[in-house]
């Protein structure tokens, strides 16, 4: 009789790899943050980062679950006020602030998680995109709470009593939770509740079927991308130290969508990959001045209409294609 | 007071009308959602504009060059976003329409500059009396075309040929395609469609504005909100849900004040989702059928 093998069959260099991956690349991050001399190129990186977390959250509920989201700018929006309100008005650490933030914007994703259920694909995209408008409006005329058009600034406190004075101090701390929240939505992904929103994503009546509470799915992915939209949100309001209405709009939504969207996907690393390309783009093409939007919205539908795989699958067809052809290679 | 917030209103959600029906035919027939639909409405006003400023040309020809321009811009989107994207997630045509929409407004900032411009109506701008209350004709031209091109729109859709090919194509396309209809033509003259009537909201609405980069952003994404307030899958229901949209939103700027209203739009888009996800006139919901 033959045994059944109940080992993975993943090769035994990607468990070591991902076992050393981490703080591999957590220590990259740190060692890039403080190589870096050049502070423009350095905020660069830190918006990416900052980016990096909110897109690896649209995965979740987008590409793990496949609820498309236009309104993630609203939660962005919300992480970054509460943080920054909390910070200036009642004085509060940064760092109790930033939790305030993510706990807040995940509340309010759980409520809009609610009319998700009911809506699937185009639906839910003109929904999330009125949601994301009205926090977008709300901001600009409740000055009472929001500062409206002057927004929110001076937001600078310690982390816990930790001060982050620097860019570098910035880089460090941004680049380790960016890693953090990559490190956390890997574990999401192959977690039962990863597998449930996959069926969820790929069948509804199949995930249903086998027990899986599509209520439950639903709800939580939108609560999971809302919360990392929202500590994103909270980062930036401290990294930029100010938080003002015309960030939050409707290109924001649409940029984390995109990041996903072309990044790939079907794979966190593929958020993460279209995170800084999207993110760096427009600095690249800086030195072109004013047509550089212009080149940035036809390279986003090249990229769209010729991998709409995302980049990430495009690469690891590509990476597949070369070592197919190098193995035959070596065999013959 | 009333009658001027109703003919005000009335035309305003023409505005709003004209762009609910063109959006939800384009979705219709090709499954597509078009953000970019903003940007028809600003070319629409910035090449009559610069038609009738620097051509010379009457209103009437500017305004119809306007829109014929528009037209064009719409069909070759057809050719970026739908064809190679038309069996792909449709958060990658979200995209693609949303890339074109940068690019429009990039070349409409490069060619126009960001001074903003005028666009005279094509009626004079008199005062009557109506009901005791004054009314500008601008916006009494506003109310008859956009009631006549969406009504034409109707019509074509439920009188003609062309109009049951559309119908047929978006109820399904393959059977559609098997029954002799071609489809592939049929998603080109739906967009036509469509980015004529963004490009004459452009036209009728730039005299109550400036024509500015910005013209169509939040006409469009109110025209979106009323598109599910009717019931997503109803063309006559977007057309009455933005007429009443512009109507409520008019009332409560006159008299309960200015403050929000641009959240009504968006608000009742929830309390609709929430509440009544059939919208008004509509009977089913989900994905496109």
């Amino acid at each position: 009789m033959t045994a059944i093998s109940v080992t993975s069959t993943v090769p035994r260099w990607r468990t070591a790899a991902s076992l050393l991956g981490w703080p591999v690349l957590a220590a990259l991050v740190v060692g890039v943050a403080l190589g870096i001399d050049d502070n423009y190129w350095l905020q660069v990186l830190i918006s990416a980062e900052i980016m990096v977390v909110a897109a690896v959250g649209l995965y979740i509920t987008f590409g793990l679950s496949g609820q498309v989201s236009l309104g993630q700018a609203g939660f962005f929006a919300v992480g970054g006020y509460v943080t920054g309100l909390l910070v200036t008005r009642l004085a509060l650490d940064y760092g109790v602030a930033l939790v305030a933030g993510i706990v807040i914007s995940a509340l309010v994703g759980l409520a809009l998680g609610f009319p998700s259920l009911r809506l699937r694909g185009n639906f839910l995209a003109l929904a999330t995109l009125g949601f994301g408008q009205i926090v977008a409006l709300v901001l600009i005329n409740w000055t009472w709470l929001t500062g409206g058009a002057n927004g929110v600034r001076n937001i600078i406190a310690p982390f816990f009593g930790l001060e982050l004075r620097t860019i570098p101090d910035w880089g460090v701390f941004v680049g380790l939770i960016a890693v953090a929240s990559v490190f956390v939505v890997t574990r999401i992904r192959s977690s039962s509740f990863g597998r449930a929103m996959q069926a969820v994503r790929d069948s509804e009546v199949a995930a249903s079927a086998m027990g899986i509470s599509l209520a439950r799915v639903k709800i939580l992915a939108f609560v999971i991308g809302a919360a990392f939209a929202g500590l994103a949100g909270g980062l930036n309001a401290g990294f930029v130290t100010y938080v003002s209405p015309g960030t939050y709009d409707l290109a924001l939504s649409v940029s984390i969508l995109a990041m996903v969207v072309v990044g790939g996907a079907s794979s966190p690393w593929g958020a993460v990959v279209g995170a800084v390309l999207l993110t760096f783009l427009p600095e690249v093409l800086r030195p072109v001045q004013e047509y550089y939007l212009l080149i940035y919205g036809v390279l986003l539908l090249l990229m769209v209409d010729f991998a709409p795989g995302g980049i990430w699958a495009f690469l690891r067809r590509v990476a597949g294609v070369v070592i197919g052809f190098v193995s035959k290679g070596a065999r013959s | 007071m009333i009658v001027q917030a109703l003919v005000s209103g009335l035309a305003i959600g023409g505005i709003y009308a004209l762009l609910a029906v063109g959006f939800l035919l384009t979705y219709q027939v090709s499954g597509l959602l078009n953000f970019a639909q903003s940007e028809f409405v600003m070319i629409g006003a910035f090449v009559a504009s610069a038609a009738a400023a620097t051509l010379g040309l009457p209103l009437v020809a500017a305004g119809v060059l306007g829109i014929g321009v528009t037209a064009v811009v719409g069909v070759l989107m057809e050719r970026v976003t739908y064809r190679p994207l038309r069996n792909k997630p449709h958060a990658s045509m979200i995209i693609s329409t949303v890339a074109v929409g940068i690019i429009l407004a990039q070349a409409g900032h490069l060619i126009w500059g960001p001074q903003p411009r005028s666009l005279p109506s094509m009626v004079p701008n008199v005062s009557l009396d109506l009901f005791g209350a004054r009314v500008s004709t601008v916006s009494l031209f506003i109310i008859v075309v956009a009631v006549a091109l969406v009504v034409g729109q109707h019509l074509l859709l439920t009188r003609t040929r062309l109009g049951r090919q559309l119908q047929a194509t978006a109820v399904d396309s393959d059977t559609a395609q098997l029954m002799g209809i071609r489809t592939g033509l049929l998603v080109i003259i739906a967009f036509a469609i469509s980015a004529v009537m963004a490009g004459a909201a452009g036209v009728l609405v730039a005299p109550l504005f400036s024509v500015t980069l910005g013209l169509g952003t939040l006409i469009a994404l109110k025209a979106f909100a009323a598109t599910v307030i009717g019931g997503f899958g109803s063309l006559p229901g977007a057309a009455i849900a933005a007429f009443g949209l512009g109507i409520v939103e008019q009332f409560v700027g006159s008299f309960i004040g200015t403050g929000n209203r641009d959240l009504i739009a968006f608000g009742l888009l929830l309390v609709f989702l929430v509440a009544r996800p059939q919208g008004l006139f509509g009977s089913k919901v989900g994905e496109k059928l």
